[in-house]
């Protein structure tokens, strides 16, 4: 084993090693039911109305998972024709908790006016100017709104028809228009 | 040094070893086969349907560790390296090739002729269709009917192709469900396809993938399988005409070397390994690598370029709902008073441009029940991709050669890939991407295309050790048997003299099976005394 390559090795292992996910599981847990419940305030105004409070309760909950799921430098699907391994970048989401305490007034009023308009000038602040397309830790709802806007069931409210995309549902009646959501 | 013996040593192990293993397990039962993978094996079908999720959830790789770190070229290849191989996570697209493509200088004047009759060629794609198990509908263009039928019934169209198939045949073009490797029924203990979307990484196995061939061979007992060993060399005999060794390393004991000493040898390496292999293989006495007489190992790389477009629709779809496609056949065929230019036609469900949003065209952050309005608002008109792949032709520097300056943790010098097309090719390269976009066009009719991009590279790569009668001109006869050593074969994508214009993998297993009869003859298979299994609707 050349020396050059013990390097590599070395590095390759420093990328995948777990500080970056303990530290991340630490950021996650550093969320307190305060930011939380600030948390699914601001997840009723940001996500669609039709989802309801449970749908978003949902949301909000498989959000935090997600984030907890997360593993910096894992192997990336290497696309069409690339010959070069990627890995997952890092995932730093101290932002969260300074945002949500900025987003927390008006959330105990339950005045959806103000925290549309707290969210709007957050996102102003951080700069942000489109959806990511995977939650990375700039935004706590620019995040939110990725990890839910990505999801079958975001598409399935969009199109109001349940297409069930990635969910296996079997051939038949795939060359029938989609049954509008609700009917099934 | 450890050494192994069989009657066929195949190097590599993906869908070329899986198939000649399996051909030969019938042809010459008695005959022991060893296939050497420098990858791992992934055999759990259970771990697909995990890593299936973090793909989805996270864009994890969705065959994690299906590559060796520091065995990468210089250029475009696929980077996975498995029991398997590419066809691990193919979309399981399995057009033909059409007559026009074995005689290409008979007909056209341009490039190479294979030396293969179409007649004999189009009978091992049925056999290869037989094999993967591929469903298909009835071609609406006569030459392109099979001379045997699909194994399976075609894969209905999905509600999205049925209004994408009355949209595109607006434009007089005649379209069909492209055939692919899926199951539209239980097939050589397969599942039935279950529509998850995700044919990269099929969780029900219902989309053909090679381990599964592996699988049922080692379970009967009728392969051996040594994964994580890559070949470095081959030793030739002294008289240089017959291979007797291939040498190379376990990947967990790279001090201590492993030999395998075969009568026969198939190089099953894919376009890249196997001409790598040749030109690693190099000695005193074989200064410029093995099979190498012509100076051609490695050389007239070839593949198809393409054009592809998004364009509105006049109808609503759904995406989703099923990654399946259209292919048209009308421009397969060019008459030879025309100028020259062939490509296929593929149509897809798109959603460019629809995605949700935060801002809005105003800038204006979209929040709620705004975001979803502006969501759908921009889904009501239908988007398709459109793509078609066209026929290129290599020039003799379209090559793989050796790096000296980039090399693996063995020391080995790693491929350096470049792609070059041949004159005539590029003198009609403007007037191929005109009659495209002509195409296109009428597509379109009077509606917006939204986006056209060109390749900047070849897809569906191959060659490298193209086949040929003339052992001056060709590294190969047309089994894979090379010119130079006459029990060492090349089989697959790597001996295709030129790439035609549509996906390649099909064509690459037709030509295995034909390689597989040789080699079965070479160990003592008799035509006439094997009844080989023809029905189609039993699977392999």
């Amino acid at each position: 084993m050349t020396r050059r390559f013990l390097v590599r090795w070395a590095l390759s292992l420093l990328a995948v090693a777990p500080f970056a996910r303990v530290r991340l599981f630490a950021q996650v847990r550093s969320l307190d039911e305060v930011d939380r419940a600030t948390l699914g305030a601001v997840a009723k105004v940001a996500l669609p109305s039709p989802l309801g409070d449970e749908g978003v309760e949902t949301v909000v909950q498989g959000f935090l998972r997600w984030i907890g799921g997360y593993r910096a430098g894992a192997e990336m699907s290497p696309g069409y024709g690339v010959p070069r391994l990627r890995r997952t970048p890092d995932l730093d989401i101290s932002s969260y908790r300074p945002q949500l305490q900025a987003l927390r007034e008006g959330t105990d009023r339950g005045d959806s006016a103000a925290v549309n308009a707290r969210i709007q000038d957050s996102l102003e602040a951080a700069g942000i100017e489109a959806l990511p397309s995977r939650p990375d830790g700039r935004h706590v709802v620019a995040d939110l709104l990725s990890y839910y806007l990505g999801s079958s069931e975001a598409r399935d409210l969009c199109y109001q028809a349940a297409i069930r995309r990635h969910t296996c549902p079997g051939l038949a009646g795939m060359d029938e228009r989609p049954a509008p959501l609700g009917s099934a | 040094m450890q050494t192994h013996e069989s009657d066929l040593c195949i190097v590599g192990g993906g869908i070329s070893a899986a198939l000649i293993s399996q051909k030969l397990s019938e042809l010459a039962p008695d005959a022991t086969v060893t296939v050497i993978e420098a990858g791992d094996r992934f055999f759990d079908l259970r771990a697909r349907s995990r890593n299936r999720r973090r793909w989805l959830d996270y864009r994890e790789n969705a065959w994690p560790g299906d590559f060796i770190e520091d065995q990468e070229a210089d250029g475009i290849i696929s980077r996975t390296m498995a029991v398997g191989g590419s066809a691990l996570h193919w979309g399981g697209v399995c057009n033909r090739f059409s007559r026009e493509d074995l005689e290409l200088h008979s007909r056209y004047g341009l490039a190479v002729d294979w030396p293969i009759e179409w007649a004999e060629f189009e009978r091992y794609t049925c056999e290869a269709e037989r094999r993967l198990g591929v469903q298909g509908e009835e071609a609406p263009y006569p030459e392109d009917r099979p001379s045997t039928p699909y194994p399976m019934p075609a894969m209905p169209l999905s509600y999205n192709l049925q209004q994408l198939k009355g949209w595109a045949e607006k434009s007089g073009i005649r379209f069909q469900g492209t055939p692919e490797a899926k199951n539209t029924v239980p097939y050589d203990g397969r599942s039935v396809c279950m529509r998850c979307n995700t044919c990269t990484v099929c969780p029900t196995g219902a989309r053909y993938s090679p381990d599964f061939t592996f699988r049922k061979l080692l379970d009967e007992g009728r392969l051996t399988l040594h994964d994580r060993t890559l070949i470095r060399k081959l030793i030739p005999d002294e008289s240089g005409s017959r291979i007797v060794a291939a040498r190379g390393l376990h990947r967990d004991r790279p001090d201590e070397e492993v030999e395998y000493r075969a009568p026969i040898f198939a190089i099953a390496s894919g376009y890249v390994w196997s001409s790598h292999l040749l030109l690693l293989s190099a000695s005193a006495r074989f200064p410029d690598g093995l099979a190498n007489r012509s100076g051609l190992v490695g050389r007239y790389l070839t593949g198809h370029s393409f054009v592809s477009a998004i364009m509105e629709t006049d109808t609503r779809l759904y995406p989703g709902m099923m990654s399946h496609s259209l292919v048209s056949r009308e421009f397969f065929r060019c008459p030879s008073d025309r100028p020259f230019v062939r490509h296929d036609l593929r149509v897809w469900e798109n959603e460019y441009g629809q995605g949700p949003r935060l801002r809005d065209d105003s800038g204006s952050v979209l929040l709620g029940d705004d975001l979803l309005e502006d969501w759908r608002s921009r889904t009501r008109r239908g988007i398709a991709r459109v793509r078609a792949y066209y026929d290129v032709h290599p020039a003799r520097d379209s090559a793989l050669t050796l790096d000296p300056n980039r090399r693996n943790r063995y020391g080995d010098p790693l491929p350096r890939v470049e792609h070059h097309l041949d004159e005539p090719t590029r003198a009609r390269e403007a007037a191929t991407r005109e009659h495209i976009l002509g195409v296109f066009g009428r597509l379109a009719d009077d509606r917006a295309i939204l986006d056209t991009q060109y390749s900047t590279y070849l897809d569906h790569p191959c060659g490298g050790c193209r086949m040929g009668t003339d052992p001056s001109e060709s590294v190969c006869d047309s089994f894979g048997r090379t010119h130079d050593h006459e029990n060492l074969f090349v089989v697959g994508a790597s001996t295709l003299p030129t790439g035609g214009c549509t996906n390649g993998t099909l064509t690459f297993s037709a030509l295995t099976l034909r390689s597989a009869e040789e080699i079965g003859r070479d160990l003592g298979w008799k035509p006439a005394e094997t009844e080989l299994p023809l029905s189609r609707s039993e699977g392999p």
